[in-house]
């Protein structure tokens, strides 16, 4: 017997449920101020909902919500204040994560430093933290698979730099 | 700290978070705001045609309610230019629209087309807004003035249309150099360091030919 088709909804759930630490990061490392964290999260929420229509399955499913993530997260600074007078709170950062949670400094630097990168660099980072494949990574960049080795060294070495010191 | 402590540490973050969420809730409010957001697109995409379409009845109607000359007419194919000119503008933008579920770099190319797009139409705002508005407003003064034998009132009515319509043109001018020039740059900025990684990468590849040769 056929599996019943998975509605919109559902995945979106699924979606939001499986998926959420990489929607947590990818904003962690794109903005400082909590306020700015809470708006760029909800605008994902709300980009991942329009985009699900699109997705026909011809990438993996974390490949679409990564691009999702880092193309809101990109182009956000540009048109954060026109956005943010369109929606209301769909929910709260905080409430999301790190309720309750002591903020580990380490990783608190680690952001930092991901953040001072140039944004395809640090796209790359978090790419590569998250643990994707060359593969995976180039295609959520759009770029060959064999400039993601040059980039990432670079990328890595000039984390390095502004981590020196750290966690020592 | 070497990066393979780094990476533990980053990949023990999502474990410390046990907050659910509430889907059901969540999705009534996206669907929410999708249709706040559309209906917000729709009116703003609407309203410049409507009003440029409800112009030509007041015209039409002014005219013959003032028994006015024919040149007051001709401000009516100039006014269904503009109408048209941004219909079918914003339709072919539509199309254009990045898809955010493209790759980095196909989705910041078309946000470009469109940001460099939107910076050609606002630096002929003259040509295609501008002028042909004004100038069957010109002509219509210069009928009037050339019946009327009044040089004085022509001079002044064309300076006042000529003030107009330069304010217009500078607010697009500025809105040009503040907000898209530097969304321009920005994107392109990003383009070209994802193509600077190509380029090493051909640098590279060349140089483990020559050591190999």
């Amino acid at each position: 017997m056929e599996e019943p088709e998975e509605t919109l909804e559902k995945r979106y759930g699924r979606w939001v449920e499986d998926h959420r630490g990489l929607l947590f990061r990818v904003v962690h490392a794109s903005e400082r101020s909590p306020d700015e964290k809470s708006d760029l999260f909800q605008e994902i929420l709300f980009q991942l909902w329009k985009s699900m229509p699109s997705f026909e399955g011809k990438c993996k499913e974390t490949t679409w919500i990564y691009r999702v993530a880092l193309n809101t997260a990109r182009a956000w600074r540009r048109s954060e204040k026109r956005r943010r007078e369109r929606h209301d709170a769909i929910v709260s950062f905080t409430s999301l994560h790190g309720s309750g949670a002591e903020p580990n400094p380490l990783l608190e630097q680690l952001y930092e430093g991901i953040r001072n990168l140039p944004k395809a660099d640090g796209s790359l980072l978090l790419l590569h933290l998250d643990g994707l494949s060359y593969q995976e990574m180039a295609d959520v960049l759009g770029v060959s698979e064999g400039c993601i080795g040059v980039r990432l060294t670079r990328a890595r070495k000039q984390l390095a730099e502004t981590m020196k010191g750290v966690g020592e | 700290m070497n990066f393979d402590e780094l990476q533990k540490e980053w990949n023990e973050q999502d474990s410390q978070s046990q907050v659910s969420v509430d889907h059901v809730a969540l999705l009534k409010l996206v669907q929410r705001n999708q249709r706040s957001f559309e209906g917000v697109i729709f009116r703003r995409d609407s309203l410049e045609i409507a009003v440029a379409l409800a112009m030509v009845p007041y015209w039409i109607w002014s005219g013959i309610k003032g028994d006015l000359l024919w040149t007051w007419y001709l401000m009516i194919p100039g006014v269904l230019w503009v109408a048209g000119y941004l219909f079918f503008d914003r339709r072919s933008q539509k199309r254009n629209q990045p898809q955010l579920g493209t790759s980095l770099r196909v989705s910041s190319e078309r946000a470009a087309s469109q940001v460099r797009h939107q910076i050609k139409l606002l630096k002929n705002v003259f040509w295609w807004y501008l002028f042909p508005i004004a100038l069957p407003i010109i002509i219509y003064f210069a009928h009037r003035a050339l019946l009327d034998r009044d040089g004085w009132v022509f001079a002044n009515q064309t300076l006042f249309v000529g003030l107009l319509y330069w304010g217009v043109y500078e607010l697009n001018q500025r809105a040009v150099r503040k907000n898209l020039v530097p969304q321009a740059e920005e994107l392109e900025g990003f383009l070209n360091s994802l193509e600077q990684s190509s380029a090493e990468e051909e640098a590279s590849e060349s140089e483990d030919d020559t050591e190999t040769t």
